[in-house]
């Protein structure tokens, strides 16, 4: 047997205001059932992620009203937890633990009448420790961390601003054919470059946006999915990497990640390569964890993500359309749901003006932390070994 | 001249380090059992996990691993905030803190760097790497 995702559920995402991350989570599941066909009832599992604005926990069973489930968990690698859900899930299901499981994500960090970036960043009048001395001296946000990764990325390899800019236009081309995306106007590498910088070498188009909202997908086996409202999305491999970097001496911060072990764990699971992938759905939370990623997957050489992201490749009409729905950078910003999401889409055929030419195989990242934690999906509309 | 930080206290976890800032001595984390030098807002020892492994004075001599230049937000009245030229620096004895550099002009891999302590009228001691 294997395991196929069922179903998707995706609240309004963005600017939504009046409803608790727990409320959102419980109508994301409600509508992820609704889209398999299934009721409420029918599920016998549901793991549960949380981001920074409020936690729904396991108390989301209650919520919704579900009884008698075989397995109800949370989990956290932070970016790389949609990934995990989904392959604990399908592991549960091949195991017979459980058939049917919901998982999901929530977040709403956004209040109204403030900016993005406050909801991510820490000001004080008084600092405590050596960690407050760190955030006093004005490292408090995550962009810092990630402009520290890239600009290490950039010394050693010579990747360029204009090298990560060609990621945010590409994706914004993308985004310009979704309607679920939050920023469609279509950009130029100018306005990359004009845009002001957030921590160097990034710019305020290098960043993802921040978004309120819910995502869930339902994942069952195969077969059964074959039997249900839409068509399957089959689970064809599954990995983790989570690299330990420490802070010291020979460390890879900054120049590899998880997603050099994650990658080909699921690749290898699914009998795939590289060379088969189709279509990318990379977590981008910055344009430069995409270039990076792209390196480790080993869809270019370790140093060539640079060029390979100018020569046009990832955009609408290249060889590798990559965050389709505009990723975290233009569509929403759902941690590892954005790809997951638009992965299930893509491989539905159901992306209209954005579907990708092919979708046999759909390589979805998800990235955590800084850079700490990765997980990787092979999604096919096509049964494992047909 | 002074940074305008706000005020740094301490947090009794790593009181160690402030009693050395106020000297002008940088004092880091070291796992005697291990000889492993470590942040002084190290969680634990990875050698042995010791949740409290020992203080020891380090030479103050680092080396540029990688910076950013952060740009704070503008406010509503369209005023930014100074920028700060951010860092990781790798200690002569292995660690990486991260830090806040001064007097560097053009950073780059592997530039040599040396801990300065800057000592406000209120507050505790403050670590910054300015160029060796």
């Amino acid at each position: 047997m294997n395991a196929a995702i069922a179903g998707l559920g995706m609240t309004e995402l963005g600017k939504v205001f009046g409803r608790s991350p727990r409320r959102l989570a419980a109508d994301a599941v409600r509508l992820a059932a609704a889209d398999a066909g299934l009721d409420l009832a029918d599920l016998d599992g549901l793991v549960v992620s949380h981001g920074l604005g409020g936690s729904p926990g396991i108390e989301l069973a209650e919520t919704l009203g579900l009884r008698d489930l075989r397995l109800l968990t949370t989990m956290d690698s932070f970016g790389a937890t949609a990934g995990a859900m989904v392959s604990y899930a399908a592991m549960s299901v091949l195991s017979g633990a459980a058939t049917t499981v919901a998982c999901v994500f929530a977040d709403a960090p956004l209040q109204p009448q403030q900016s993005s970036g406050a909801a991510y960043q820490r000001d004080a009048r008084e600092w405590y420790g050596f960690g407050g001395m760190t955030a006093a001296l004005g490292l408090r946000s995550v962009n810092a961390y990630y402009a520290l990764a890239a600009q290490r990325h950039m010394a050693r390899y010579g990747t360029t601003s204009e090298q990560l800019g060609a990621i945010a236009v590409g994706t914004r081309q993308w985004a310009a054919r979704n309607p679920l995306a939050q920023m469609r106007e279509p950009i130029t590498l100018a306005d990359h470059q004009a845009s002001r910088w957030v921590a160097e070498p990034l710019h305020l188009l290098d960043c993802c946006l921040v978004s309120n909202g819910a995502i869930a997908v339902i994942v069952t086996g195969a077969d059964r999915a074959a039997s249900l409202a839409r068509p399957p999305v089959h689970l064809w491999g599954w990995g983790q990497g989570h690299p330990g970097h420490r802070r010291e001496r020979g460390s890879g911060f900054g120049l590899t990640t998880g997603a050099a072990v994650s990658g080909p764990v699921a690749m290898k699971m699914a009998g795939v390569t590289v060379d088969d992938v189709d279509v990318c759905q990379l977590y981008d939370c910055y344009t430069y964890t995409v270039l990076v990623s792209l390196e480790d997957y080993g869809f270019c050489a370790k140093g060539e993500g640079g060029p390979f992201a100018a020569s046009g490749a990832l955009a609408p009409g290249g060889s590798l359309p990559t965050n389709t729905g505009g990723g975290q950078l233009s569509g929403y910003y759902m941690w590892g749901m954005t790809p997951l999401s638009e992965a299930v889409i893509q491989a539905r055929g159901d992306g209209g003006e954005r579907q990708a030419p092919a979708n046999d195989v759909i390589l979805v990242s998800g990235n955590g932390g800084i850079l700490d934690h990765h997980s990787t999906l092979i999604l096919s509309p096509h049964a494992k070994g047909a | 001249m002074p940074l305008e930080i706000g005020v740094l206290r301490r947090d009794f976890r790593t009181d160690p380090f402030f009693d050395g800032a106020a000297e002008d001595r940088l004092v880091v984390r070291r796992c005697a059992a291990c000889d492993r030098w470590l942040a002084p807002d190290a969680a634990c020892c990875p050698g042995c996990g010791d949740e409290d492994p020992g203080w020891a004075e380090a030479s103050g001599a680092g080396t540029l691993v990688t910076w950013t230049t952060v740009h704070g937000r503008p406010a509503a009245d369209g005023t930014v905030p100074p920028p700060a030229l951010l860092a990781l620096v790798e200690l002569a004895e292995g660690p990486w803190l991260y830090t806040r550099l001064t007097g560097v002009d053009a950073p780059r891999e592997g530039l040599p760097l040396t801990a300065v302590f800057e000592h406000p009228d209120e507050g505790e001691a403050y670590l910054l790497f300015r160029p060796a």
